[in-house]
C-alpha cells in the first residue's frame, strides 16, 4: 500500500489518517501525520493537535525497530527512508552507522537492563542522516536522532569535524537523551542538565566498551573519538577519565571540562554549562567503574541505569545523583558492599560527599539546601 | 546600501559544546559579504524576532544562537533556540557561520 494519495491532502477524514498513523508503514505514518497536523493547525483545532501523537511515538509489539532517513542536506525531518529494520546495508556510511549504532544501543539496554527501546515499550528508533549542510552536530529532538555531516562543505584542509555517526558512542549518547526524557526527565540546564549530558556520555561509552568487549581498565573513556578531523589537535570531544584533556587546539581552544567540584564553572552559556560541568559526574562514574572492576556496563552501569530510571527527578543535582546512586548500589549489592563503597569513593573523588538518602544529617543538609520551612 | 554595520554572533550548545563566537563589522567585511548580510537581515525579518523565553524548548544537544546587529539607524539583539530558527533566518545564520569559520583560518 502506498501512502501517497492526493486525496490525503484534501478529503481523507481525520479518523482515517489517525488509523494510518497507528498501523501504516513509516512513510505512510509520517505523511498522514503531516497532513493531520497541518490541517488541524489550519482549522485552529488546538485540541485536535494535542490529541494527535507523532508516528514516532506509536509503539506496537516489542523488539528492535530501526528506521534510517536521509534529509538530503535539507532541514525537513525525518526525510526519506533509506534503511528499515532487517534491510541490507544501504551503502551509505552515515546511514549504516546510524543503523548499527542504534542497534548496538538497543541491544545493550535490552540485554543488561531489560529495557525495550527508548520508551521501554518498543518505540521505533528513528535516525536522520545528512541533516543540513556543514552541520557539525548531532541531537535528539524529542522524537528522533539527527546527525550532520560535519564540515563536508569545506575544503579538506579546513575541515574540523567529520560526520557525527562516525563515533558509535555519539549515537548511544543521543538515544540515552531519549531514555532520560522518558524517565528522570532531567531539566536541561545547570546541574540537572549536566547530569542529563553525563548519563548520555556514560551509556555512550558503555555501548562502545561493550562492542569492543573492554573492561573498565582497558577502555579509553573518550567520547566522540573520530569526530575531529586530523586538522584538530585533539583525541575526542570529551574524556570521562580525564575531563579537560580531550583537545587543545589553536582554533577550537582547550577542552573546558572540570574534573572536580572545586573547578565547577558557573556560566549562563551552554544552558548553564551542561556540556562543561558534565565532566564532574562523568569522572565520578569512571572512578566508580574502575574501582568495581570488570565490565563497566554490568555493575556500575546497572547502578546508574536504575538511578536514572527510578530515582532521579527533573531538578536533581549532583549531590542527589551521588546519594541516589549510593543508595541504589546498597540495594543491589548490599550495604557497605564493595560496589557501594566504590560509588562513594567515585563521588568523593570529584569532591561530592555522600550524605545518604535516609540519614538524619542527610535530611538536615537537604533541609538547608531546599530551605525546608517545616524543619528550619 | 552603506553605513555602519556591526554584528555579534554566537552559537553555543551542540553535542560538542564548543562555542562559535565572532564579531563582524563593515570595516573588515568585503563588499560582497556586506551586501549579502544586509540583504539577508532585511529579508529575514530580523528586527521582528524576539528572544526565546522558554528554556524548555531546547532539545538536548541543539544549538543556541545569539545575534546582535547594530547600524546607524537601529540596534537589535535576539537569542533563539535551534528549533525556533525560521526558514527565512536560516540563510543569514548560514552566512554568519561561514564567515565565522573562514575568519578562524
Amino acid at each position: 500500500m502506498h501512502i501517497y494519495n492526493p486525496c490525503l491532502h484534501c478529503f481523507t477524514p481525520p479518523h482515517l489518517l489517525e488509523r494510518i498513523i497507528q498501523a501504516g508503514s513509516p512513510e505512510q505514518k509520517i505523511r498522514a501525520f503531516k497532513v493531520l497536523t497541518t490541517s488541524a493547525a489550519m482549522r485552529g483545532r488546538r485540541q485536535s493537535m494535542f490529541r494527535i501523537r507523532s508516528p514516532f511515538y506509536v509503539t506496537a509489539e516489542p523488539g528492535k525497530k530501526r528506521f534510517v532517513y536521509d534529509a538530503d542536506n535539507g532541514s525537513d525531518l525525518p526525510g526519506k527512508v533509506v534503511r528499515r529494520e532487517g534491510d541490507a546495508p544501504a551503502g551509505d556510511p552515515a546511514a549504516d552507522e546510524a543503523y548499527e549504532g542504534a542497534g548496538a544501543t538497543y541491544d545493550l539496554f535490552m540485554k543488561y537492563y531489560n529495557r525495550d527501546s527508548v520508551d521501554g515499550k518498543g518505540m521505533e528508533l528513528n535516525s536522520t542522516v545528512h541533516y543540513q549542510q556543514g552541520y557539525d552536530n548531532a541531537f535528539w529532538n524529542g522524537e528522533q536522532m539527527v546527525y550532520g555531516d560535519g564540515d563536508e562543505d569545506l575544503p579538506q584542509e579546513e575541515r574540523l569535524f567529520n560526520r557525527f555517526t562516525i563515533a558509535e558512542d555519539v549515537i548511544a549518547h543521543e538515544l540515552t537523551h531519549g531514555i532520560t526524557q522518558y524517565e528522570a526527565k532531567l531539566a536541561y540546564w545547570e546541574q540537572s542538565g549536566a547530569l542529563n549530558e553525563s548519563f548520555s556520555d556514560v551509556f555512550g561509552s558503555l555501548v562502545k566498551q561493550w562492542r569492543l568487549n573492554q573492561t573498565a581498565s582497558q577502555a579509553d573513556w573518550l567520547i566522540g573519538e573520530g569526530i575531529f578531523t586530523s586538522n584538530v589537535k585533539g583525541k575526542a570531544i570529551r574524556s570521562m577519565k580525564e575531563p579537560g584533556t580531550a583537545y587543545d587546539d589553536p582554533l577550537m581552544g582547550k577542552d573546558p571540562q572540570p574534573a572536580h567540584m572545586k573547578d565547577y564553572l558557573n556560566t549562563s552559556a551552554d544552558n548553564g554549562g551542561v556540556h562543561i560541568n558534565s565532566g564532574i559526574p562523568n569522572r565520578a562514574f569512571y572512578l566508580t567503574a574502575i574501582e568495581i572492576g570488570g565490565f563497566a556496563w554490568e555493575k556500575a552501569g546497572k547502578i546508574w541505569y536504575i538511578c536514572l530510571r527510578d530515582k532521579l527527578r527533573e531538578k536533581s543535582g549532583f549531590r542527589d545523583a551521588a546519594n541516589l546512586t549510593w543508595a541504589v548500589a546498597g540495594n543491589l549489592y548490599g550495604k557497605n558492599s564493595n560496589e557501594q563503597k566504590a560509588v562513594q569513593n567515585g563521588w568523593e573523588g570529584v569532591g561530592i560527599k555522600i550524605t545518604g538518602s535516609q540519614g538524619f544529617w542527610g535530611r538536615l543538609i537537604n533541609c538547608f539546601r531546599f530551605r525546608c520551612l517545616v524543619c528550619l | 546600501m552603506s553605513g555602519m554595520l556591526i554584528i555579534d554572533f554566537e552559537r553555543s550548545g551542540g553535542f560538542a559544546g564548543i562555542p562559535v563566537k565572532a564579531t563582524f563589522s563593515d570595516q573588515v567585511l568585503n563588499e560582497d559579504e556586506l551586501n549579502d548580510l544586509r540583504h539577508l537581515i532585511e529579508n529575514s525579518d530580523f528586527l521582528l524576532l524576539k528572544n526565546s523565553d522558554n528554556p524548555d524548548r531546547l532539545s538536548p544537544d541543539q544549538f543556541l544562537y545569539k545575534i546582535s546587529v547594530v547600524t546607524t539607524v537601529y540596534s537589535h539583539s535576539v537569542s533563539l533556540y535551534e528549533q525556533e530558527i525560521t526558514p527565512g533566518l536560516r540563510p543569514l545564520i548560514r552566512l554568519l557561520l561561514d564567515i565565522a569559520r573562514r575568519s578562524k583560518h
